[in-house]
């Protein structure tokens, strides 16, 4: 029993922050709100040593207590430590934010604690139900913290949000029930005797279908904008992170079960699913004036590239775990950190974030400015940074597999990206600055800052030297 | 200092980084001190450099070569080395980025700090894009080089800078993302390496690497710039600051004649057998059109933007004639254009700041006013039209003469952009030097604008007079190149009948990899009916023929051990 609690302690840790921190808030009515975010970075990282600890130990939970219903290997734990740092990026860059705007700090934590605690059992898994538990934990507190401004535009997005993905659930239930229909069980990578096909494709398509709303794949990415433009900005570099990140992981355990019935027809609809999401989210994000729709449609750009992981996934899943993981976290630095440099400049209230407003940066804030463009141009797949490193992996690995025309169609669709990326910095730096922009305030936002600053070294060290979290990742 | 003389590439690299830390220390109220701490830092990698290249053997391969494992799953390394061409390109770099650093002195006056930060970013990509032997790393520094580019015409530049700026960006970045699949497919058919050492000794099939070598061959067109892939580089040239158009023109342009050298060419030798009428004709049309072109420009930036489109063909046209002349004098043409464009570009910077306009008609009598300056001008242009005893001379003059072994027909046709050269410099410099003072009186050169070109214009004349202080150091790496591109490519024999009457067209391409040959033995052994070789008694062609498969022969037997020469020396060199 000590040692199933010893294997449970990464997710237990994060529980029993939410706990401390409720309990905290109830008892103690004076108590600073920086405690709060201390105390939750503080579980964060608690569980994120113990995954570490986990890794290392090489010691799976497994089949002990809830047989097949989650497992917590090396995937798993690597994966609890990537949400892990996501949610950290947004703890940390919400609370400005939050005191700004008068809003409730130990709340929002204990929300983003609990998706992220969704988030663990997505990724950990391995039973149908598990996984709809999951999706339902780290959807229901991201519906909330959507409206968390409670200004309009932030309800629209709420609203919006959670209706589509009450609808996004119940597809993935049917696709759930049909999943049992055509198998007998809910249980992934269990040995199946009776297959029936038809019934089986139909649940891989709705399953998918379900998860497509979540990281946002074209045809189901029509929330995204809207959603990614209302919701308070640290929700949005949560929901592009965090949230994204969990939905690919599972996608890939999905994959994989997935692969074993019917490699052909998987690897197909992934590769029209891919091409579309990156194609469209490309050509969209050309026309935004909103730099927060641009990011949003360029999240939606990535989400094509990493689907793009799946059609090698069967061949060598070595390979594609490590090229997913690796974007998944090179994506979390530039989003999150780009997130948090909007909400270091925007500061208070000040949401409106057209591309526009950044014109003359680079005079008024020369180190705000920089790391902008590093992030902007890690993410348009520039070397020496890790957006390139991880384009260029995930390229190498289609390749590999056969798909040469799916690597031309990416690499053209990653030209294209690089117009609308430049666009900010355009204005950042060949602008002079006329109109309104960004006000200058005489607060420093430290935690903000340390974010951007997290991001810009992680996002360069990642790219220049790839290979530990290449070994570490592929494990 | 025993670690400094291991890592001297790394450490010439990688100087430029010492002045960026040391110029963002400035603090900004003193930027005016940012200009002598570029000045230093720029002329001590140049130093660096210089020490290179005394220490260079002129009897090797690369040399000065670093292995470092980067990323061990993918089998790329941290490998740098220098043969003759790279360290020809290496020199004009570090030649030319002290002179971009005084030549900008005090042409910019706004924000300083930054400029002179992305300058030696600049730096960085070019000097390691020149050195880098690990295919990936190649790729890495070129992209590095592109975006300092970009940040510098795009915030220094003149007019239309912003449009310009991005033009100049999408164009080479179609080129780059095209190569980056090249890259990749490259790297998965030989056997996952990126080692560029190794990189194309096994031929690859035909089809494979017509693809590949399109892949390539498209990105540097684009750097070069390759008719009609020039588009991009008038408006870039001409709205550049003078630093930016110095290092555009001096060496940006290098790197994608450079790429041909060390990797499109070599690499897929079948692929420039398949191409090459047609890049023969690319680059002729190149040198004409350019030529033409310049002549009636009435800007001058522009002019001699579009000079160097006319220059560089003969660039392209002296490596595809595939000899030792051709491809000696496409090198050292790659310098001497480096020299004298950038020195035209400085130059005209200084006459720009003065009177802020482009236009040649604006000018008029400059002799006159400043008659010291005018002389400098002019003895440049010169030397960039060609005159004998100056530097340009020999570079055109050998790659016609190796273009004309090849090609006669497009020799001709391409020395006639020699003629346009002097046309519409001459005329050119008449305009604005010569005729009515149109222009106010202003100061003739300074001091400091003398001094920023006095070194340009020391190579100018060496090179005219001595040029082989650069032939001998870049003679083996030619040897080398032409040993890998010209396998599958077979020209006229060099005896003087055969340039009276050229036999310029072939109808059977013979290919003499020793695997390929012997597969084909194979076959004809299995089919006796379709015996080729042993029975080619058909028509009056017996002597043609038997000269061919005489040739054949020799070739089969020296083939392999050709094939296999350079293997040797690598790892001597190892």
């Amino acid at each position: 029993m000590r040692e199933i609690l010893y294997h449970l302690l990464p997710a237990v840790s994060i529980v029993g922050a939410i706990l401390v921190i409720i309990l905290a808030v109830s008892w103690f009515k004076r108590i600073q709100k920086e405690a709060f975010v201390i105390l939750a970075v503080a579980g964060i990282c608690l569980s994120i040593w113990f995954s570490w600890q986990g890794w290392l130990g090489g010691i799976y939970f497994k089949d002990s207590l809830f047989p097949s219903m989650v497992i917590f290997d090396k995937f798993s734990l690597i994966s609890f430590i990537i949400l892990s740092i996501a949610s950290i990026l947004t703890v940390l860059s919400s609370y400005n934010y939050l005191i700004g705007n008068n809003l409730r700090v130990a709340e929002f934590l204990v929300l983003i604690l609990s998706s992220l605690f969704g988030g663990f059992i997505l990724a950990s898994g391995t039973n149908l139900i598990m996984i709809f538990i999951g999706l339902e934990m780290l959807s229901l507190p991201a519906y909330i913290l959507a409206g968390y401004d409670k200004t309009a535009t932030s309800g629209e997005a709420s609203i919006k949000y959670f209706i589509l993905g009450a609808v996004s659930s119940a597809i993935f239930l049917v696709g759930v029930a049909f999943y049992y229909g055509a198998t007998g069980t809910i249980g992934l990578f269990e040995t199946i005797n009776v297959v029936n096909r038809p019934m089986i494709l139909l649940s891989m398509t709705l399953i998918f279908a379900g998860f497509g709303f979540k990281i946002a794949a074209v045809p189901f990415q029509w929330w995204t904008p809207d959603v990614y433009q209302g919701a308070p900005l640290p929700v949005t570099s949560f929901f592009a992170t965090m949230i994204k990140a969990a939905a690919f992981i599972v996608f890939y355990r999905l994959f994989l079960a997935f692969y074993l019935f019917s490699e052909k027809d998987v690897v197909t609809l992934i590769t029209v699913m891919a091409i579309l999401t990156m194609t469209i989210g490309n050509l969209t994000a050309l026309f935004q004036e909103d730099f927060k729709r641009m990011l949003a449609y360029s999240s939606i750009a990535h989400a094509g590239y990493m689907l793009l992981v799946f059609t090698f996934a069967g061949v060598n899943p070595a390979q594609a775990k490590t090229a997913l993981l690796y974007y998944l976290v090179s994506y979390i630095f530039m989003t999150g950190g780009l997130f948090t440099l909007l909400t270091h400049l925007t500061g208070k209230g000040n949401e409106n974030t057209e591309i526009s407003r950044f014109a003359g940066l680079s005079k008024k804030n020369p180190y705000i400015a920089f790391v902008a463009a590093v992030l902007l141009l890690s993410l348009a797949g520039f070397p020496p940074t890790s957006g390139f490193f991880a384009k260029f992996y995930i390229f190498k690995g289609v390749f590999e597999a056969g798909h040469t025309n799916l690597v031309i169609i990416a690499v053209i669709n990653s030209l294209i990206s690089v117009y609308y990326y430049m666009r900010p910095i355009v204005s950042i730096y060949f602008k002079q600055e006329s109109g309104p922009s960004f006000e200058e305030t005489d607060e420093v936002y430290y935690s903000t800052l340390g974010v951007v600053t997290l991001s810009l070294i992680c996002v360069i060290l990642l790219g220049i030297v790839p290979f530990k979290i290449l070994t570490i990742v592929g494990m | 200092m025993d670690f400094i003389l291991k890592h001297i590439l790394t450490f010439i690299i990688f100087s430029p980084l010492l002045g960026i830390a040391l110029i963002s220390l400035v603090p900004r109220k003193y930027e005016e001190g940012v200009r002598p701490v570029a000045l230093f830092s720029s002329i001590l990698t140049f130093l660096l450099v210089v020490w290179v290249w005394l220490r260079f053997h002129t009897d090797g391969f690369f040399q000065f070569r670093e292995v470092i494992s980067w990323v061990p799953s993918l089998n790329i390394y941290y490998h740098l080395g220098v043969d003759g061409v790279s360290l020809l390109m290496v020199a004009l770099t570090s030649i030319l980025t002290p002179l971009c650093v005084a030549g900008s002195w005090v042409e910019i006056k706004t924000s300083r700090k930054e400029f002179y930060i992305i300058l030696l970013a600049c730096e960085i990509g070019l000097l390691g894009a020149f050195c880098a032997l690990d295919l990936f790393l190649f790729y890495v520094f070129w992209e590095v080089m592109l975006i300092p580019m970009y940040f510098l015409i795009g915030i220094w530049g003149s007019g239309n800078r912003i449009y310009v700026s991005l033009k100049f960006l999408l164009y080479t970045l179609v080129g780059s993302v095209l190569m980056l699949v090249g890259v990749i497919a490259l790297y998965l058919k030989s056997g996952n390496s990126f080692n560029m050492l190794n990189l194309g000794i096994v031929a690859l099939p035909k089809n494979v690497q017509i693809w590949l070598f399109l892949s390539f061959a498209v990105a540097f067109a684009i750097k070069v710039p390759m008719w009609p892939f020039h588009t991009w580089l008038p408006d870039a040239h001409t709205e550049a600051p003078t630093a930016g158009s110095v290092l555009l023109a001096g060496v940006f342009l290098k790197a994608g004649a450079y790429g041909f050298y060390r990797i499109a060419m070599p690499y897929f030798p079948e692929a420039v057998e398949y191409f090459r009428p047609l890049i023969f004709i690319l680059a002729t049309v190149g040198i004409v059109y350019g030529a033409l072109v310049s002549m009636v420009q009435t800007d001058f930036k522009r002019l001699i933007a579009y000079s160097s489109v006319s220059h560089l063909g003969f660039v392209i046209l002296g490596l595809i004639s595939l000899n030792p002349e051709g491809v000696s004098g496409a090198v050292l043409q790659m310098f001497n254009h480096g020299v004298s464009t950038g020195a035209l570009f400085l130059l005209f910077g200084m006459l720009y700041g003065r009177y802020h306009t482009r236009e040649i008609s604006d000018y008029g009598g400059i002799a006159r006013i400043a008659p010291f300056y005018s002389g400098i001008f002019i003895f440049v242009g010169i030397s960039s039209l060609g005159l004998p005893g100056l530097n340009n001379f020999v570079g055109e003059m050998l790659t016609l003469i190796g273009a004309f072994k090849a090609k006669p027909v497009f020799a001709i046709i391409s020395a006639t952009g020699v003629i346009f050269a002097a046309v519409y410099m001459l005329w050119a410099v008449e305009r604005v030097f010569f005729g009515k003072i149109k222009s106010e009186h202003v100061k003739d050169m300074s001091a400091r604008e003398f001094v920023t070109v006095l070194p340009l214009i020391i190579l100018i004349v060496l090179l005219g007079v001595f040029p082989n202080i650069a032939i001998s150091r870049i003679s083996d790496s030619v040897e080398n190149f032409i040993l890998y591109a010209k396998r599958s490519v077979i020209d006229t024999q060099e005896s003087g009948e055969n340039v009276i009457v050229p036999i310029y067209e072939r109808k059977e391409p013979e290919i003499i990899l020793p695997e390929m040959k012997m597969n084909e033995e194979v076959k004809s052994e299995a089919a006796p009916g379709e015996e080729k070789y042993s029975d080619p008694v058909d028509t009056e062609e017996t002597t043609d023929v038997e000269t061919e498969s005489g040739k054949q022969n020799d070739e089969n037997s020296g083939g392999p051990t050709e094939v296999e020469q350079p293997q040797t020396e690598t790892q001597e060199g190892q």
